[in-house]
């Protein structure tokens, strides 16, 4: 399975046409773009690791589809985490920084920074923010700062983990490599493959076709997709067992280790509209959640 | 139902994330308001192709009851999401202008087809297999001397259509067995 390898020049390239077809996106793209800088800038310095599985654990673990990265598994240096908090919150602070004025206190205790890492690491399963909310900023703000600014942590353990696992079919809807939930899905256009890319740690993994990632519901009477008149290759599959969605892009031309999907779902938002309209919920998390 | 924008970022289940982004002021108007466009609706399921005996997977994309995609399964062991030129266009089973929708009749000896119904020419495909098989048929052979039992005519032949499945193979090979008919082929041998 080969992994995405983006950088600042394709999100720059993305972000311009995504831009040209929606005005409206300028003020999130661009902070999509100063935040994936900052995390590749200063997730440079998160020290290189070995991988905590061997061959063989990886294969088991997939196999009995437990997460190849268990929170207790995540080496997270706090000095690093605490820099990246420090300027992605610069960057969140956009045009109002009152939301965030708790943050500088924060970060001046260790020990408040390692007990959030904690309370973001088990509570992400449970998609309740209660253990951030003693803290002074607003739980909802603070969760997503967290989950920008531990991403890099998961990018460097998942890069290692997924050359070692087979990932080609792994018939769920969460990350094998860190249990979150994807950000959306592609086509492979050489054989129709289709492979979510999860919305924390990166990690690419294909997932049967004919299948509601979700509820792994194979009824194909309950299955469909949306699209806009004219654009096939931008779609929300629909499951009526469950009434959640996914949105999938076809390959369009575009190499697939270049897609950009926290892009293209920002961008796709017509569909879940549509699809919202329709009483169906979003299976899946966005690039800052 | 109409969304608000709040609306929106509470039932997309966009989450806390697009929610946090609007607390801290980034413009997220563009979710809720986005482009309003005509959206459709299509089904995807799946099939196999008829064209031989491989059994390649196939997933057909239907959009108000007609065929708007075709692709190959990647689920499928067989063919991992790949079709040949011939799979490919078994699209054209379903849509083909070239199809023809009424029965064409030629009478012996004419030059011009003619339409008929399907009330014409049942029961005249009926007759003809009829006399032709009563007129040819075999009730015993001499084999080594000796009268045995065939129940056969060789005067007719039946070609089974590639675009057939495999029930449908079995019952016309059923159907023509039941007849006598000996001489029996099929192109697709799936």
């Amino acid at each position: 399975m080969k992994q995405r390898k983006i950088n600042k020049a394709i999100i720059g390239r993305r972000a311009k046409e995504y831009l040209e077809s929606n005005r409206g996106l300028k003020g999130v793209l661009k902070l999509y773009r100063d935040v994936f800088s900052i995390q590749k800038k200063i997730g440079q310095k998160i020290p290189d690791q070995l991988p905590h599985l061997k061959g063989g654990e990886i294969s088991f673990r997939i196999e009995e589809g437990r997460r190849l990265i268990e929170p207790d598994e995540l080496e997270v240096n706090t000095a690093v985490l605490r820099e990246m908090m420090k300027e992605l919150g610069e960057v969140l602070k956009g045009e109002d920084s009152k939301p965030l004025e708790k943050l500088e206190d924060i970060l001046a205790d260790d020990e408040e920074v390692r007990r959030l890492t904690e309370a973001f690491l088990e509570e992400r399963d449970g998609d309740d923010t209660h253990g951030m909310a003693e803290s002074g900023i607003e739980p909802e703000i603070l969760y997503m700062l967290m989950h920008i600014a531990i991403a890099p942590f998961f990018w460097k353990q998942a890069s290692t983990l997924s050359k070692k696992a087979d990932l080609g079919q792994v018939p769920q809807g969460t990350c094998p490599v860190c249990g979150e939930l994807p950000i959306m899905g592609f086509l492979r256009e050489e054989d129709g493959l289709r492979i979510l890319e999860c919305s924390l740690c990166g990690t690419r993994w294909g997932i049967p076709r004919m299948m509601c990632p979700f509820c792994r519901t194979t009824d194909q009477k309950k299955l469909s997709y949306i699209f806009a008149e004219g654009d096939q290759s931008r779609r929300a599959y629909l499951c009526e067992a469950c009434k959640r969605y996914i949105k999938i892009r076809t390959g369009g031309g575009q190499g697939i280790e270049e897609m950009v999907l926290p892009l293209e779902d920002l961008a796709t938002v017509h569909l879940d509209n549509a699809a919202a309209e329709r009483g169906y919920e979003r299976g899946c998390r966005t690039v800052f959640s | 139902m109409e969304l608000t924008r709040r609306g929106f970022l509470k039932a997309s289940g966009a989450g806390i994330g697009v929610a946090a982004l609007a607390q801290l002021g980034f413009p997220t108007a563009a979710f809720a308001d986005g482009e309003k466009l005509r959206i459709q609706q299509a089904i995807e399921t799946t099939t196999v192709c008829p064209f031989c005996s491989v059994g390649c997977s196939a997933i057909v994309s239907v959009m108000d009851g007609k065929v708007v995609g075709l692709e190959g399964l990647p689920d499928s062991p067989i063919n991992r999401g790949t079709l040949c030129s011939k799979g490919q266009s078994i699209f054209q089973i379903a849509n083909n202008d070239m199809r023809l929708e009424k029965i064409r009749y030629r009478a012996p000896g004419a030059t011009e087809w003619k339409d008929k119904t399907w009330e014409d020419a049942i029961p005249a495909i009926a007759r003809l297999i009829k006399d032709t098989r009563d007129a040819n048929f075999k009730a015993t052979e001499e084999v080594n001397g000796q009268q045995v039992t065939v129940n056969r005519t060789e005067a007719i032949a039946q070609l089974g259509g590639a675009a057939l499945d495999n029930e449908e193979c079995y019952l016309e090979s059923k159907f023509a067995r039941s007849l006598g008919l000996v001489y029996i082929e099929h192109q697709a041998r799936i």
